[in-house]
Order: structure tokens, then sequence, then C-alpha cells
């Protein structure tokens, strides 16, 4: 796609309108915004690490800035184009909740084998912890990255087989309620 | 760690400084002003400026508010990605009704410095603020603010995608950036800005612009239409009927935002004067017409252009509002038209030199010649001659003011109004209620601040010997509309939570106009009850407001009630008020008489008596809405200086304005007769109407030509005298003799206000409050009481308001220091960029004053023969028992105690000018300065006077006793740890100062940057604290001492001005 076009083509257009939940006009919009945003049409790594900074200025987000830059990179080209940004925003802002832990699970499966170990949950957890910082306020059950990795992998990996597979991944999701409570909470603000 | 962390470490290395930052911010000692300091650092990250200002929300409403102007400041001058500062200003709107009328105020004071660069940020953000703003503060609509979408944003769309996938890993993430991310989604599509500076630098070009095309646009009658679009016959709105044909310029190139712009103004159509939304078109007037400039910008070429919009706005307005006869009004603008083209020649032949060359006259003209459209439309819809309507119902019955409660009256008005349809308000809900309550808070607030503006305006139209009688009359007319919900914010005391005082009357016979060269403030003594109203909406009181709001839009403080009732009841009410007044004017020397000479001596047809009572200019309201007039007014101030040809053609010159006038004073002799049948009760209203009246009529016979000068002369003097008599009738004292010398104003101003309870220095302030609450109606309630203020207009008051607050913080500074200084904490509230409220210092009066007094009454006493020149030592033998009273002893402690604040203020803020009319003294012994018009970057004169630190004459050191006096000692020791105490906290003074100098235009900040970088080298944070006292005893004290300046600036001011030395 031509990502510094400033005008989006039809056929893309008509792709996005397809395989997103927006309509005609809101990718237009959403496109417009990515443009002013991003005037180079495409969002870099350094750009994520940047935007995150913005966001959690306390903490260091700079690993999951990184690791979220490689499963919205669905090219592996290096950059984040306009379809790749719209197609993960559609999913994360309208996409059932099935989709979207779906989606999430790509975050924790590091290496894309199908089944998240406990250190690559616990890759993923660390930087969200080094991400926030000292912000949020951490019960004494999830007050390192590690326990919280024991305590994600006493709900979701039922089988105790070590791995959690995206079977266990959607149905833990389902059962904790306060993942299911983050999951709706942007309802309807995009 | 395990895992496979693929950043290194170091990183969180890095952050170290956030993290301390972090730290800091939620340290005990981190302060409010701190944050607001790291509010400007951090404005480029936009998470640490979301977290400062909710830290901002953790401090007390009271200390937030004294920093309004700061952040009002930083919102609009420190670019920012965040939007968080916004909704907290917006939030804590929601939260303090004070806060969001300061705010408010605040705002649309900057958004008139900033609206000569619509494309600016600044004025961008404050658009947009203001807007907000004012739509919560005024709306009453039931609707739940909806969850707002998220706009186009990619960073904070980006964080909700990852908040998605990260909340498996840590759920309570995702809430917490919930906020941020909302706020932040809210960003509107930016446009390109440009810095908020280039307002600075146009303004100063603006103004010369200004004036030039305004000489040049009046040379060009010609080409009126294409000139249409200067500010200068824009934001006057003087010439009205350019802007008749503009209508249609309008009609062409009516976009979509026009459209939206003007659909909030069609609610103002049903009355041709002010009407319920005069508040919304206050607040709107400023922006909105910089909203359609901004937007029109690209079409535009000049940004010079600016007002003409609004003008056409309120045009098109006009035209609008007679669109139940479309035929006729388009009759009356060909007619006009072609009697424009025969006058043009009439005009010339009449009265051409004259008009040329007295800008008031130009004013006046065009302001009459803009009145007539309307009324002949209106008479064609009415399809009543006015003269007939004039004599067949003289005796109109309208509400009383004297003799019932202002309750009552009140009543009685909205039931004679034509009302809505009435609200059941048990029906509402309780959100609904309080924010209607609110809103009618706001509504009244704002009006009234536009009412004392008003008032202002008028007065300055008025000869000055009229002056006092006109303002009582006017604030009479005030009074019908309180009690109501109004409140003074800041300058009354503190409120008890969630409660606000009342305003119940002002005290009209008590006013008093101050004596000033050209603007005319005004002292005003206001009765209010402490705490007495809230937004409860369960509370009897509250049902009975809403019952009142739902019922009626009739405006508040509608000083152009009479006119507008005249409108309405088809003009009946003329009659009344014409027959008091030619009554008066017969019994004063046949002024009657005198008119019809003078007709005949200027041998003018007096066809044009048809002429009503709106087309006299005194009141130049009529047919616009105050907010129209509010907004001209500033702009007239300057163009009144600048010679104007009142090259639109008039359709009378000024004879015939003036005969005209008389001619309707002689048809309303006619009413005299009829004068007993009416009502009584009518009777404030009546002579307030008179008086009016009489103020106008003055005005015009000021625009006689110099033929008829001795004629004019002779009335002119025949109606100050009869005004003087009504005023008897007010229950007013006698006029001041007026003396144009500032010494004398000042003495006068200064008794005006209340002086010293001695012999020769006027009433107490305690005992006048004490006089005034014996005769009340409300001074038998429990929470009366009487504050004192002074209303300006015409002036930026935003520096004085600085200064007040660099003196607070600074007096704080002492207190938390543990000094024992005395400073007065004067509070001046800031309503627009030209108004604006002073708190009168009670209880004391300048230097100047007391010296002079005290000289006079010595002469009198034949004590002082040989004429010796009084010190402030004799000042305090008298007012404090000679030397051996202990009163005398606590006095002079007083003197050095507060000479030392204020030395140290003067050195610090480098404030100049500090002549003896701008050093009060107040019946403790403590010095009080006022006038700030000079300070930080500028000094007044090219003159290098004043060169000393601070004044400090021999006069003060001999009253504390000589340089040994244990008074003197204690200055000096309380300079030294006042000094020390400011420079532990000069950082904080120091970047209150740099935030607000930040293109700002105030004259103390001329030097820009350099401003808060001098000031900082004032307080010699080089030298060790050992070495201070040194510094304050050797170079502040000693070179004041010895400055021979300040005894020099004081003779030039008593050369110049006839100030006291």
């Amino acid at each position: 796609m031509g990502a510094k076009t400033s005008k989006l083509s039809k056929d893309d257009l008509t792709t996005l309108k397809q395989t997103t939940y927006f309509d005609r006009r809101e990718i237009q919009q959403w496109h417009k915004g990515f443009l002013r945003d991003c005037p180079n049409g495409h969002l870099t790594r350094s750009d994520f690490v940047r935007i995150y900074n913005q966001f959690f200025p306390f903490g260091s987000p700079e690993d999951f800035a990184n690791h979220l830059f490689t499963v919205f990179d669905h090219d592996d080209n290096g950059f984040i184009e306009f379809s790749e940004f719209i197609k993960v925003l559609s999913i994360t802002s309208r996409g059932s909740d099935e989709e979207k832990v779906e989606w999430a699970f790509q975050l924790y499966d590091l290496n894309g084998d199908g089944v998240v170990t406990f250190d690559e949950m616990l890759t993923i957890v660390s930087s969200v912890y080094k991400m926030m910082g000292s912000m949020v306020k951490l019960e004494p059950d999830e007050a390192t990255p590690e326990l919280r990795v024991k305590k994600i992998f006493d709900i979701m990996d039922k089988d105790r087989d070590g791995y959690i597979s995206l079977d266990d991944f959607k149905i833990g999701s389902k059962e904790d309620t306060s993942i299911l409570n983050a999951l709706n909470l942007y309802e309807g603000l995009v | 760690m395990p895992g496979t962390a693929t950043a290194p470490v170091d990183d969180a290395l890095e952050d170290q400084p956030n993290v301390k930052l972090l730290k800091y911010i939620n340290s005990p000692q981190f302060s409010l002003y701190s944050c607001i300091e790291l509010l400007c650092k951090h404005a480029n990250n936009v998470g640490i400026h979301y977290y400062l200002c909710q830290k901002l929300l953790t401090f007390p409403h009271s200390e937030l508010q004294f920093y309004i102007p700061q952040l009002v400041q930083v919102l609009l001058t420190i670019e920012s990605e965040s939007l968080a500062l916004e909704d907290l200003l917006l939030k804590l709107r929601g939260e303090n009704p004070h806060f969001a009328l300061l705010t408010f105020w605040q705002l649309q004071a900057l958004l008139t410095d900033l609206s000569t660069d619509p494309a600016s940020y600044g004025f961008q953000v404050a658009r947009r603020v203001l807007n907000a703003l004012q739509q919560s503060l005024f709306s009453i609509s039931d609707e739940e603010p909806k969850v707002e979408k998220m706009h186009e944003n990619v960073a904070p769309a980006l964080v909700l995608s990852s908040m998605m996938m990260s909340c498996m890993a840590f759920p309570p993430l995702t809430e917490y950036t919930k906020p941020l991310i909302e706020s932040q989604g809210k960003r509107q599509k930016s446009y390109v800005f440009k810095l908020a500076r280039n307002a600075m630098k146009d303004l100063t070009k603006n103004l010369t612009l200004k004036n030039t095309l305004l000489n040049k646009a009046l040379s060009k009658s010609a080409k009126r239409k294409s000139l249409s679009g200067s500010p200068s016959f824009a934001s006057t709105g003087v010439f009205t009927s350019p802007a008749v044909h503009s209508v249609d310029l309008v009609e062409g190139t009516k976009s979509r935002e026009d459209v939206l712009f003007r659909k909030p103004k069609n609610r103002v159509s049903e009355t041709t004067v002010l009407d319920f939304n005069m508040v919304d078109d206050v607040g709107n007037q400023v922006y909105e017409e910089k909203i359609s400039t901004s937007i029109r910008l690209p079409k535009r070429k000049s940004k010079y252009m600016d007002g003409s919009f609004v003008h056409r706005t309120y045009e098109d307005k006009a035209i609008g509002e007679n669109q139940s006869t479309p035929a006729a009004l388009l009759d009356d603008i060909t007619e006009r038209g072609a009697t424009d083209t025969e006058n043009e020649t009439d005009l010339a032949e009449e009265s051409d030199g004259d008009a040329t060359e007295r800008p008031d006259l130009a004013n006046h003209t065009q302001f009459t010649n803009s009145m007539p459209d309307l009324h002949q439309a209106m008479r064609v819809k009415s399809m009543t001659p006015l003269k007939k309507v004039n004599s067949e119902k003289p005796s109109i019955k309208r509400s009383s003011t004297q003799p019932e409660s202002h309750y009552d009256q009140l009543r009685k008005r909205e039931n004679s109004k034509d009302l809505v349809a009435p609200v059941d308000i048990s029906t509402l809900s309780t959100t609904k209620k309080i924010k209607m309550l609110k809103a009618n808070y706001f509504r009244c607030e704002t009006q009234f601040a536009i009412a004392l503006e008003s008032i202002s305006q008028r007065l300055a139209q008025v000869p000055t010997e009229a002056r006092l009688s006109a303002l009582r009359a006017e604030l009479s007319l005030m009074n019908r509309d309180l009690p109501a919900e109004v409140d003074i914010p800041t300058l009354l005391p503190l409120n008890k939570k969630g409660k606000l005082h009342r305003l119940v009357l002002i005290t009209a016979s008590e006013a008093q106009v101050l004596n000033s060269a050209e603007k005319v403030p005004y002292l005003l003594l206001i009765e209010y009850l402490r705490d007495d109203f809230d937004f409860d909406p369960m509370s009897e009181t509250n049902e009975a407001v809403l019952r009142k709001s739902s019922q009626s839009n009739a405006p508040l403080f509608d000083l152009n009630y009479l006119n507008r009732k005249r409108d309405n009841n088809d003009f009946v009410s003329l009659g009344s008020p014409f027959s008091v007044s030619s009554g008066i004017l017969g019994e004063n020397g046949n002024s009657a008489a005198q008119t019809e000479q003078t007709i005949a001596t200027s041998s003018i047809p007096s066809s044009t008596g048809e002429m009503d009572l709106g087309d006299m200019s005194m009141i130049k309201i009529k047919n616009q809405t105050d907010a129209e007039a509010y907004r001209k007014s500033a702009v007239l101030q300057t163009a009144g200086k600048v010679p104007m040809l009142p090259e639109n053609k008039t359709k009378r010159s000024r004879e015939l304005d003036f005969v005209s006038d008389i001619n309707d004073v002689v048809t309303a002799t006619d009413g005299v007769s009829r004068r007993n049948s009416k009502e009584a009760a009518d009777e404030t209203d009546a002579l307030a109407e008179q008086m009016r009246l009489s103020s106008l009529m003055l005005n015009q016979l000021k625009l006689m030509p110099p033929e008829l000068a001795n004629s004019s002369n002779e009335i002119m003097s025949d109606i100050i005298s009869s005004m003087q008599q009504v005023q008897d009738k007010f229950g007013y004292r006698d006029l001041e003799a007026i003396d144009s010398k500032a010494g004398e104003r000042r003495l006068e101003n200064d008794m005006m206000t209340g002086g010293i309870d001695t012999s020769y220095l006027g009433e107490d302030w305690q005992t006048k409050k004490e006089r005034i609450r014996r005769t009340s109606e409300y001074g038998h309630l429990e929470n009366w009481d009487l504050c004192s203020v002074i209303a300006k207009s015409g002036d930026d008051l935003r520096q004085e308001a600085f200064a007040c607050q660099m003196i607070q913080a600074m007096a704080q500074i002492w207190t938390i220091e543990n000094t024992d200084i005395w400073v007065k904490k004067m509070k001046i509230l800031i309503t627009s960029a030209t108004t604006g409220l002073v708190e009168t210092i009670t209880n004391a009066m300048s230097v100047h004053s007391i010296k002079k007094s005290l000289s006079n009454k010595l002469l009198d006493d034949k004590d002082n023969k040989e004429g010796r020149i009084v010190t402030i030592q004799d000042h305090f033998i008298c007012a404090f028992g000679g030397r051996d009273d202990f009163r005398f002893r606590r006095a002079q402690d007083n003197f050095a105690s507060s000479l030392a604040a204020y030395s140290l203020i003067c050195y610090i803020l480098q404030v100049k000018d500090r002549h003896n009319g701008n050093i009060m003294i107040d019946n403790e012994g403590h010095v009080v300065h006022i006038d700030f018009g000079f300070m930080l970057s500028n000094s007044p004169g090219s003159v290098g006077f004043e060169a000393a630190p601070f004044k400090l004459t021999q006069e003060y050191v001999d009253l504390m006793d000589g340089p040994e006096g244990k008074p003197y000692k204690k200055f000096v020791r309380l300079m030294k740890s006042g000094f020390k105490a400011l420079r532990k906290h000069s950082s904080q003074i120091v970047s209150m100062c740099e935030i607000m100098q930040k293109d700002n235009m105030q004259p103390c900040f001329a030097i820009g940057d350099q401003t808060s970088v001098q000031l900082g080298q004032r307080f010699h944070l080089e030298l060790k604290d050992e070495e201070v006292d040194d510094f304050v005893e050797n170079f502040l004290i000693g070179k004041s001492l010895k400055s021979m300046y300040t005894r020099l600036y004081d003779q030039f001011q008593l050369i110049t001005q006839g100030i006291y030395s």
C-alpha cells in the first residue's frame, strides 16, 4: 500500500471496509488523523517508544513498546502502515471479547509457536510492570512480575502442563472478571 | 531478572530523572506553585502533564483560585499536546462557581488580546475553552454530557489497543490508563498554529493601523461599502448604514459556519433591545466574531478586517428581527438609501466644518443615524404613530419601586411581562434544577458586571457636573433587580462551604463618581448578606428562583428597561418621564421658552419632531444589545480621539437633532397636567429616566455650533441645576464642586472612599457602615454586611491585578517565614480586558490628602499662620493623640512594619510613580501603596526620577524617631528579615512573573523575557546570608535614604499635578 500517498485508494478503502468494523467515512477520518500524526505515513519502532514514553513517563515502557510493535508489524517490514494500524484498532476497540483475546494472544506468544510459556509470559508481564513503574498500586500476591505470572498460570494453565494454549488463554480470560472488565472498559470510545 | 528483555537494563536508569520527579511531586513540600511551574516545564510530555494536573486537583480550591491568572496563562501560552489542563479547568468550573466565573472572565480578557491573531495557538485554545465553559455555565439543558468519542488521534488509539492486549498481563493497568486515553482522545484536529507571540506585535501595529484606517475610511464615503470590513467600523458599530448594505454581502458568502454561528443568535430576535441572551452575547461576541473571522480567514486577505463580521452579523440580526414586515423593511432601506444621498448635500451645507472637528459629534450623528431604521420599521409594524401614542397614553401604570419590597417588585415585573409558558418546577430533575440555579447565578453575575460597565460608559457621555446625579439614577435602576443571586468573587470575604453571599442593595445615595480625567470610575457601597444562597434545589428560596427563571427570560440589571418597556408597550411609558422632565425645566428658568427661541434662532424647520427618544444618542444602547455596546465602547474610546468626518449622511444635522429632542420635550409638556393622575409609585423610574434625558440633552447641547453658544450654555446650566434638584428627590446630597486639578481629585476621592475618623478626615468606615445599616431595610438581618468597591471601565486592570497578586504572594511568604511585616492584601476582580472591580481601601487616605486637609484645617484654626508645610508626623500627632499616647506609639510601630513591607515590594517589583497621591495611610498608621501602573519594566515618562530602590524620605525617618529610634530600628530589622524571607522563596516570585510575561501585552512586561531575569537579579542570590544584612542596610536603605530623586519626584509632581509632597 502506498504509505506516503495522502489519499486512500479506492481499493484499499474497500478492502479495509471489508476487513474492519469501520465504515467508509470512519476509515477516511482515521486515515486523515493518521497522516496528521505520522506525516511519513507510517509508525516506526522509535515512534512507538516515543508514544509510550508520553503515556507512561514514570516507568520504562521501551520493552513493552518493542514487543507490541512486533505484533502490530504484521508484514515484519519495520513500519506500521495505516492498514496495519486500523486493523488492530478495529479488533481491539470494536471486536468481540473472543476476537480481542485471540489477538492479544500474539503479544504473549513471542516465538509464535501457538503456546505461551512461563518465560514468555514473564517477559511480557515484566515489561508491563516496568512500563507502569510505581504508578499502580500492587496487591501483595502480585507484587512482582513472577508472582503475577504464577497467578496467571494458576488461572489459565488448567492442565498444569506449563503452557498456555490459545484455548486456555480464551477460557482463562473469560473466567477472570478483572480481565473481562478491562476488555470492555473502553466500550464505545472509538 | 530472568526473561528475555529486549531492551538493555540501562533504560531504566535513563528514566531516573522522572522517578525523581515523581518523588518530588509526591513529597510533602511540593507546593501548588511548583506544580504550575512544572506544568510549563513538562508541557511536552502528555503523561507528566496529566499527572501534574491530577495533582493540582489535590490542592484546595481557594489556592487554585489564586493562581487562575497563571493557570490560564499557561493554558494559552505553553503549547502542548496535552489536554489535561483544559480538562482540569473545565472540571473545576463544575466544582466551584467562583472558579468558573473567574476563569471565564480571565479567558475573555485574554481572548480580546489574542483576537488580533485568530490563527494563533493561544486564540484557538482560548476560544475552545471559553466555548466549553460558556456552554456549561449558561446552558440548562437536561442532557448529561455524552461520552465523547475519541477523535482520530493515533497515540491514544494505539495505547488503547495495547491496553486490550496487555490486560491479561495486568488488568488494573487498563483502568489506570483510561482517563489519560480519554483526555488525549478528545484532541481535535489541529490547525496550523502561528505562535501567539505574533499577537503582541500585531496589536501595536493594529492600533496604529486601526486609527489610520479609521481616518482613511472616513474620508472615503463613496467607498464605504467596501470599507465596511475595516475593524473600526465593525467593532465600533458606529456605521450602521453601511452595514445595512453589507447584509447582502453576508448572505452572499454564507457558509455552513455562518449558519452555525448565527443559530444561537436567532433567539435574540424577539425584541429589538437586549433580552435574555445578552449574557450569551457578551460571552459569544468576542470570540464569535473571531471564529467567523478565523474560519473565513483563508478567504480574507487581511486580519485587519476582523470585526466586520460581527457587525454584519448584528446588523443582519437586526433585520431578521423585523422579518414580520420584510416588505416594509425593504422599503425602509430603499428609502433610507435615497435619503442618505439627499442628506449628504444637506449635511455638507449645514454643518460641515464643525462636524469634522468634533469626534464626539461624529459618533453622535452616526448613532442617531443608526437608530431610525429599526424605529421606522417598528412603527410600520405597530402601525401606531409615535406621537399619538405618546399623548394618548401618558399615564401608564408601571411596576412600583419605592413603597414595595424588591421582591414584590420583581414579581410584579414578571407578571407584567409576556410570560413564557410556565414550567412546572416539580417535574424537573434535581440535576436539572441545580443546573438551572447555577445558570441563573452565572447569568446574574455576568449581567451585573455588564451593567456596572455600561453605567460607566454612560457616565462618560455626561458632563462632569451631572455625573453624580446620573450615576445614582442608574444605580437606582439596578436596584430593581436586587436582591439577586449575585456576589462579587474574590472581593468579598471567604464563603462558608457551599454558600455564596448575596448582594441585596446598592446604596445609591452613597455612590460616588470618582474624579478622574477621562474614564469614569465610581465608588459603590453594596449591601450584602453573608452566605445567603446556595444551589440546593430543595430549599424554598431556590424553588422560587427556579420558578422565576423558568418563567421569565427577563434580563437582569437591564438599564434599558425603560426604553424596552416603552417599545414593548407601544411607547406607552413615554409620557411620564417627559412630563416630569419638562416640568422641572419649566420651573428652572423657562427652558422650554428658551428652547423655542433657539429653534427660531437656528431657523430650522421642526418637522423632524417625530423622532423619538430612542433616537437620542446619550443612551446609545437602543437597538443594540448591551453586548454590542459593550464591545463597542472600548474601541469608541480610542476612536473618539480621532477626528472623524460624519460622512455617512445623517438625516438631520446636529441642530435638527437637538431641535427634535426639544420638540419632544415641548410636546411632552402636555403630560404635565396628567402628572397628577399618574401613580406616584413610578417615581424612581421616572426620575431615573428624566436624569437620563437631561444628561442626554446636555450632551447634545455641547454639540451646538458656536453661534448658539450663549443660549446653549444657559440651557445647559439650567438643566444641570434641575438635575441637581432632581438628585435631591433621590435623597442625594450636594454635588461636589469639581476641580480639574489632580490633587483636588485625589482629596475628594479619598473623602469619598471613606476617610479616617478624625475631625478633618471624613467618616470612618465602621461609622458609615453602622449608619447605612440603621437605615437599610435589610440592616436587621444578622448576616448583613457592606462592601465598598470601585467599578472601573476603560482601563485594563490586569497589571494592577498582577501586582496585587504578587504582593499577596509576598505577604504569604512573610507569613510562612514568621516575619512581623504588615501588608494590605488588596484585591481586584477582572471582568474583561477593560473592566473590573477594585476593592476600596477603607479607613485610609492618601498622604497627599491627609496633608492637604490637615493644612487646611490648621489654616482654618489659625494654628498655622506661618504656612508651615505639614508632615505625616503632624498627622500622627493629631490623629493618634500626641507623642506620649500609646496609640501614637502603636501607629508608629504599624508604620514601621508596613513601610518595611512596601519598601521591599517597591524595590523587588520596581514600583514607580510613588508620589504621595499613591501612598495611603490607614487609621492605624499603616502605609498602603496603591496604583501599580508603573512597575517591573515600565516607569513613568522618560525622566529617570525615582532611581532610589524605594521611597524613604527624611520625613519617614523622623516619624520613626530618627535613625536611633526604636521604630526605625524595627523597620531596618524587618527589612532584613523580610528580604531574607523573600530570597528564600524568590524562585516562586520570579516564576510567577515568568509565566505571566510570556506573550503578555501589559506594559510592565515591556522588556519581555528580561522582566523576570531582572526581577531575579534584584534578589541578589549571589550574596551569602550574612552579606544580606549589609546589603539591605547599606545598599537598599542607605541609597534610598540619601536619594534626592525621590524628593525631586515629589516636587515634580507638586509642580505638574498639584500633589502635595
